[in-house]
């Protein structure tokens, strides 16, 4: 047997040098205390009216600023279902509490040169779908010039301050202290406004299947969708094809069971599946107490 | 029109913490320690024969109730599925497996328990399901609305802060001391039986992937329906419709192959159903 230090470095190990010293603000993310009970529910959604709403659209304004997306129906939707379901629009804190945020701010994940970033569109709920197609390219294209600049510098400080790297580790327990201990850090953690609901979308990689711990456990769930199937079907006794996107919700079981979250799951389908009555339409303020939906 | 305005909801809200103090057991159970290795098994069985017997039946059953007599068939070949162990060196192995059936409840799925002992055969206990379906009774869930102004009182939140405390002290102390442990490992099967059965399919949940916690070895989930494409006999294509289940299982205790063969014997029961009357 091949002694393990006589097996030669991978292929482009050079490369990939200084890989760990980037990620490691992300492996600490990843601690035991950060880890939740996660369950999954997916169901398949009918995208021929997002379909026919999204051409129309990009005919009417083919601007490639404002050229809207599947993702842009999506979060508009996610958003929407959002509003009656405000559990899952919600953080957990220490000591078994939630908070539940004051606006729906839908955080989507970018791939960004290998390295997965977030952007959020505030008050997602409150913006038209064609506002949230502008922001969200706006946001995609600022953020590829932004991360580029601060993994630079990352870089740099990495070569520079070797401890810095040794210390990464204590940066969320200092946060904590901070936000726990800190009248001014309090505050500051209550107004960011770092995304309280995720969408991602590794579909747009070809991926057709995926269960893993996609968001930590402060968020209460992520929507994942994957990629877009033809699912074979009988109709009047001939073989026909419909496109059916898989999208499933993870949530944290702490905070619900099974059905709560098939609820959301069934609300997000609905103003999928009927787009142009619930997402292209002008966004109205809901009623408080009015039952149209709710849980 | 109002506007949407909704305030930080906290514990201290009334009802968000009426809520979450519900769920305190459930919080408690789901702690790191109490995890179990959960795998996720998933196969289809087909409805044809099923559909044709359950409706023909003198008293037609749901499918939940027929998929409960598939299940406490399966559990005759092999009972350590609903055992039940607490990840130290209790395993209890029923004779006779009380099947826990999660009922929707709002915000919260309850557990209907149906006695192992009470009800041994298969189609019995599916009759005692569907019957009991309908006395279920209704919880009120806890309405989810935009956020309340309203506090709880000081006096209040002192009284919940202090039944809270209780309970997770006696948790832990449940958990070093031995008979204490062993008395609590007593009533987990009266409360959520020794195996749990979910229908998720009432809310068209086409795909799912659950966790385990202990005592509880497996439990086995029932999704929507699903239609299969394939080509017929004559060469035309035709559709039929398959159940799909997933078995959750704790992979420490129970080897994937163990786990293959009783969710077969499960889609084997579905598959043809008669082999249940077969059995009387």
């Amino acid at each position: 047997m091949t002694p393990l230090k006589k097996i030669p470095p991978s292929i482009g190990a050079d490369r990939l040098a200084g890989w760990t010293d980037k990620r490691m603000l992300y492996i600490h993310g990843f601690q035991h205390y950060m880890w939740y009970p996660n369950c999954c529910v997916q169901k398949n959604i009918e995208l021929t009216e997002a379909d026919i709403l999204r051409k129309e659209m990009n005919r009417e304004d083919p601007d490639p600023g404002s050229r809207v997306t599947f993702n842009h129906i999506i979060n508009k939707a996610v958003a929407n279902a959002l509003r009656h379901h405000i559990l899952f629009n919600s953080k957990r804190t220490w000591r078994d509490t939630y908070l539940v945020y004051p606006h729906i701010d839908i955080a989507n994940v970018v791939d960004v040169e290998g390295m997965a970033t977030q952007i959020v569109i505030p008050d997602a709920d409150k913006l038209t779908l064609r506002q949230v197609a502008q922001l969200s390219h706006r946001l995609v294209s600022t953020r590829r010039v932004t991360l580029r600049h601060r993994m630079s510098r990352l870089d740099n400080i990495f070569q520079t301050l070797p401890l810095f790297n040794k210390l990464a580790w204590a940066f969320p327990f200092v946060n904590r202290v901070l936000r726990d201990y800190s009248h001014k850090g309090a505050i500051e953690h209550l107004e960011s406004r770092p995304g309280s609901f995720l969408v991602t979308n590794p579909g747009t990689l070809g991926v057709q299947d995926c269960k893993a711990m996609l968001f930590f456990g402060f968020r209460m769930g992520c929507l994942r969708v994957m990629a877009i199937e033809q699912k074979a079907q009988i109709v009047d006794g001939k073989l026909g094809f419909k496109k059916v996107l898989p999208t499933g919700l993870d949530y944290d079981q702490r905070i619900c069971d099974a059905p709560a979250a098939a609820r959301l799951l069934n609300e997000i389908q609905r103003n999928l599946e009927d787009p142009r009555r619930y997402c292209a339409g002008p966004v109205d303020e809901p009623e408080i107490g009015s039952d149209e939906g709710g849980a | 029109m109002r506007t949407f305005e909704i305030s930080f909801w906290d514990r201290d809200d009334p009802s968000l913490s009426a809520m979450l103090d519900e769920r305190v057991d459930m919080l408690a159970g789901l702690r790191v320690p109490n995890f179990a290795a959960g795998a996720n098994l998933k196969m289809t069985a087909p409805m044809d024969e099923l559909n044709r017997w359950r409706k023909n039946r003198k008293h037609p059953l749901g499918i939940t109730a027929s998929v409960a007599a598939a299940l406490r068939w399966a559990l005759e070949s092999d009972g350590l599925f609903a055992s039940l162990f607490d990840g130290r060196d209790n395993l209890l192995v029923p004779d006779n497996p009380s099947i826990g059936v999660g009922v929707d409840a709002g915000n919260a799925a309850r557990i209907m328990v149906v006695s192992g002992e009470e009800y041994s055969d298969p189609l019995d206990l599916a009759d005692k399901i569907e019957a009991s379906k309908r006395d279920i009774p209704t919880i009120t869930p806890v309405p989810f609305s935009p956020g309340s102004k309203e506090k709880a009182s000081n006096f209040a939140k002192r009284k919940r802060w202090a039944k809270m405390v209780k309970q997770e002290l006696q948790e832990r102390f449940d958990y070093l001391l031995p008979p204490l442990q062993k008395r609590r490992f007593d009533t987990w099967a009266s409360q959520r039986g020794h195996i749990q059965l979910h229908n998720l399919g009432t809310h068209g949940v086409q795909e799912f992937k659950g966790l385990l916690r202990r005592p509880w070895v497996s439990m086995l989930w029932v999704l929507e329906k699903d239609e299969i494409v394939s080509p017929g006999d004559s060469g035309e294509f035709v559709s039929s419709p398959v159940l799909p289940l997933i078995l959750v299982y704790a992979q420490e205790l129970i080897p994937v192959d163990r786990a293959c063969t009783f969710l077969s014997k499960v889609v084997e029961a579905l598959t043809d159903p008669k082999c249940l009357e077969d059995r009387r």
